[in-house]
């Protein structure tokens, strides 16, 4: 490959993905019966556009293949085709096959076998459109079936016709005249309803039927029909296929001004491209470490103007510390992009996950456009799509359970994104059978995971026992917990990147989990804390308030030592524990009390040193590491610290 | 080849993998992981985890009061191999080989040094010297979650 193309291979990928996201999105709203022609034309425009930049980039095997794809639909288009559920699978697996392709494409591949059995699938169910059973994709204004019954004599010869024309069509008796004239120059009209005398003298819009013997095509029908003017709605069936299916259905399509949609989706990536520059995220990546270099440095630098005493200085080294910290907010910004990128999978991995087990889901996205620092966003999908397949296998009941329980046949799904102060929060939502508490309680009692005793599970205890992975993992559970499988995947992901879960579930009603996020994964504010002769540093987030260590605060209680604080008794930890060091000697040392939720508790450390902006960089971790690391940072005097995951010093976690 | 000392002994290992050699500095030590990593370093804002041959073949143990993590002598060679990049500290950096295909022999890598050698090579004018091979990619296969 030349290395232009090399360059642009990257950005074919990228838009390719988004073309084919269009593709899946058009592809359920055919599938859900949208009653508009709108999705055939998205797919076909999406196609159509992926085949002339594959063939730009020289990649044949995938234009061809698009090509193929593109032919069908236009057909479909053009109503030549019917539009059936089997079709709209097969269709499917080309999107499949072609994402496949793309992923795969170079100058030298040949289509793959995925595309050859793609459009075998495709070729086999529209040749055989004739005899299966149609959804008609409905097309006039109101949606009802039309209804050819004065005209439908069942072994007449031609092709029916039915015209609906404009609501503002000037002349309509001439416009209605216009295009029967044409129509008799591509064969015989055999009949027309009303009368065409009636439909002559109209002076209001209105909609005729016709009957055309004729060899043309319905494309030729079609455009003769449209020729005349101030044509809402073409329905044509042919003769042939209507006699043997005997189906009321008709394919036809709503062909408002076809020409105005194609023009508006050939100006879009216009006015787009106008607007938004292609960053290659190494670019993005490479300033954003670049901005966390200087602010370090900028910290350095003022406790260094702090102490030379010069008002010149300190004011050029105000203005330049001022002038860092916006350029840092706007590198921040440029790294944000909305969910829905992440998002727009999703309707289609539902879909294909409820068909697998039998369940009737209706999926619901919302908040779409709030935005997540990219780095974020690459790494939550999984998450997601663990949360959503546990809805769909084990919270959302059967279509014969839920009617059986008294709740709509359909199961609903909800995913939402919402700001909240500095952090995101994304939240899967289901109307399913919930959790069994007790039976988790039963469980976890067995267990010695909650103290003996207990009688009733909050949600947060509820959320603890069932994301211990020896919990999840046990058998019997997830029809137990209804939601429990894998729980502690998503649990252990979100706590890398430094988010919290909650979980709130009602029996027979549903379960709500919800992913708080940061917004920004890149700088966060931290505590400095010493241990022996090593630095760590903790995420505020996780700090509630710092004090001296001393005997006013620490008391021992059942041999343990307890921090006492304003009536309440918090666990302490000893950070040199918690990293391994030997215990030392330190005659004055200092507690952080640390929180997740509405847990607490206190961490001793050897000194505070402060609190800076650090910036979060992630290494290679070795085996057998502590995992209570979220990542590290270097320090102002460029020794790198690790920071530590508050949230997973805390029992359960 | 590159050629090295760890402790007494010379090892070498593929040019091919290596990125740079650097002077050893000290690394912040990882809690809970094996004694033979001796820790983070930061090389030009990249955070690299450092491996120590001489631990991890046992030439020489850690003494006491020698903490993980404390500056050590030497040099750290930086590598990418395995899809990580990360360092390996050495003694020192002897010289660059080239040795000709029948100049390595292929040892049991289940016998020397928990498969982080693969093979012996000889060299000089009369092949009167020899140096363990280290096979790198499986020294990160076992440092790494991968």
């Amino acid at each position: 490959m030349s290395l232009d193309l090399q360059r642009y291979a990257e950005l074919f990928r990228t838009e390719s993905r988004e073309q084919l996201s269009a593709i899946n999105r058009a592809l359920l709203q055919l599938e859900e019966g949208v009653e508009t022609v709108e999705p055939v034309d998205a797919v076909f425009r999406a196609v159509h556009t992926m085949k002339g930049m594959s063939a730009a980039m020289g990649y044949h095997a995938v234009a061809e293949f698009a090509h193929e794809v593109e032919s069908l639909l236009d057909r479909l288009r053009r109503g030549e085709q019917m539009l059936s559920p089997e079709l709209i699978d097969a269709l499917f697996a080309a999107a499949d096959a072609l994402e496949a392709g793309v992923d795969s494409a170079n100058e030298d591949a040949v289509q793959s076998p995925g595309m050859v059995d793609a459009l075998q699938r495709l070729h086999d169910v529209a040749g055989g459109s004739a005899t299966s059973e149609f959804r008609a994709v409905q097309v006039t204004a109101t949606g009802a079936l039309v209804d050819f019954s004065v005209l439908t004599v069942a072994d007449a010869p031609g092709v029916l016709i039915r015209v609906q024309q404009t609501a503002n069509a000037m002349l309509p008796g001439v416009r209605a005249f216009m295009a029967i004239t044409k129509l008799r120059e591509l064969g015989d009209v055999t009949a027309i309803e009303p009368a065409i005398e009636v439909i002559q003298s109209a002076d209001q819009p209105q909609t005729f039927t016709l009957r055309l013997v004729t060899t043309a095509g319905a494309a030729e029908i079609e455009s003769a029909v449209r020729a005349a003017g101030d044509v809402e709605e073409v329905e044509i069936r042919m003769g042939d296929s209507a006699v043997d299916s005997g189906v009321t259905a008709v394919p036809a399509r709503r062909s408002t001004d076809v020409a105005g949609l194609l023009d508006e989706g050939a100006s879009q990536p216009f006015t787009r491209t106008t607007r938004h520059v292609r960053i290659d995220l190494t670019r993005l990546d490479a300033l954003m470490n670049l901005i966390g270099e200087l602010v370090i440095t900028r910290g350095r630098l003022l406790q260094l103007t702090a102490s030379i005493d010069d008002a010149a200085l300190e004011e050029s080294m105000q203005q330049a510390a001022r002038l860092i910290g916006d350029l840092q907010a706007e590198i921040m910004t440029s790294r944000m992009v909305p969910v829905g990128q992440v998002f727009d999978r999703f309707p289609r991995l539902v879909r294909d996950a409820a068909r697998q087990v039998g369940k009737e889901v209706q999926f619901v996205v919302e908040g779409k456009e709030i935005e997540l620092d990219r780095s974020l966003l690459d790494e939550i999908g999984e998450p997601l799509v663990h949360l959503l397949r546990n809805a769909i296998d084990h919270g959302i009941e059967t279509p014969q359970a839920r009617v059986a329980a008294g709740k709509p046949r359909v199961g609903r799904l909800l995913l939402s994104a919402a700001r909240d102060r500095a952090a995101v929060l994304l939240r899967v939502t289901d109307d399913g059978r919930g959790i069994d508490r007790s039976g988790v309680l039963t469980r976890a009692l067995t267990q010695g995971m909650v103290d003996p005793g207990t009688m009733q599970l909050t949600d947060e205890m509820l959320f603890r026992c069932i994301s211990q992975p020896g919990f999840s993992m046990a058998d019997r559970v997830s029809e137990l917990s209804g939601r429990g499988v894998g729980v502690d995947v998503v649990a252990t992901k979100v706590r890398a990147l430094g988010g919290t879960v909650e979980l709130k579930t009602g029996q027979g009603e549903g379960t709500a989990i919800t992913i708080r996020l940061p917004v920004t994964l890149a700088i966060v504010r931290a505590l400095l804390a010493r241990s022996g002769s090593e630095r760590y540093a903790l995420p505020l987030t996780h700090v509630r308030e710092t004090l001296e260590y001393g005997p006013d605060a620490v008391q021992r209680i059942k041999g343990r030592d307890v921090l006492v604080l304003r009536d309440e008794v918090l666990p302490l930890l000893d950070l040199r524990d918690v990293v391994r060091q030997s215990p030392g000697m330190e005659p004055h040392r200092e507690i952080i009390v640390i929180e997740r939720g509405d847990q607490r508790s206190g961490l001793v450390v050897d000194e505070l040193i402060g609190q800076q902006d650090i910036v979060v960089k992630q290494f290679d971790a070795p085996r057998d590491g502590l995992a209570l690391f979220s990542g590290a940072t270097i320090l102002a005097d460029g020794a790198p610290a690790l920071i530590v995951d508050v949230g997973s010093l805390f029992p359960g976690a | 080849m590159l050629l090295f000392g760890v402790g007494a002994r010379l090892c070498a290992c593929d040019l091919a993998v290596v990125r740079e050699i650097v002077p050893s500095r000290p690394a912040t030590r990882l809690p809970g992981a094996p004694e033979w990593v001796r820790g983070l370093i930061n090389l030009r804002g990249t955070l690299v985890t450092v491996i120590d041959l001489r631990v991890r073949f046992g030439t020489d143990r850690r003494t006491d009061g020698e903490e993980q993590g404390a500056m050590p002598s030497g040099v750290i060679v930086v590598v990418n191999a395995g899809g990580k990049s990360f360092g390996i500290g050495v003694s020192e950096v002897k010289e660059v080989l080239t040795v000709a295909e029948d100049a390595v022999e292929s040892i049991d890598p289940e016998r020397a040094a928990g498969g982080a050698v693969c093979g012996l090579v000889y060299f000089g004018a009369t092949r009167e010297s020899t140096a363990l091979l280290c096979d790198v990619e499986e020294i990160a296969k076992q440092a790494f979650v991968v």
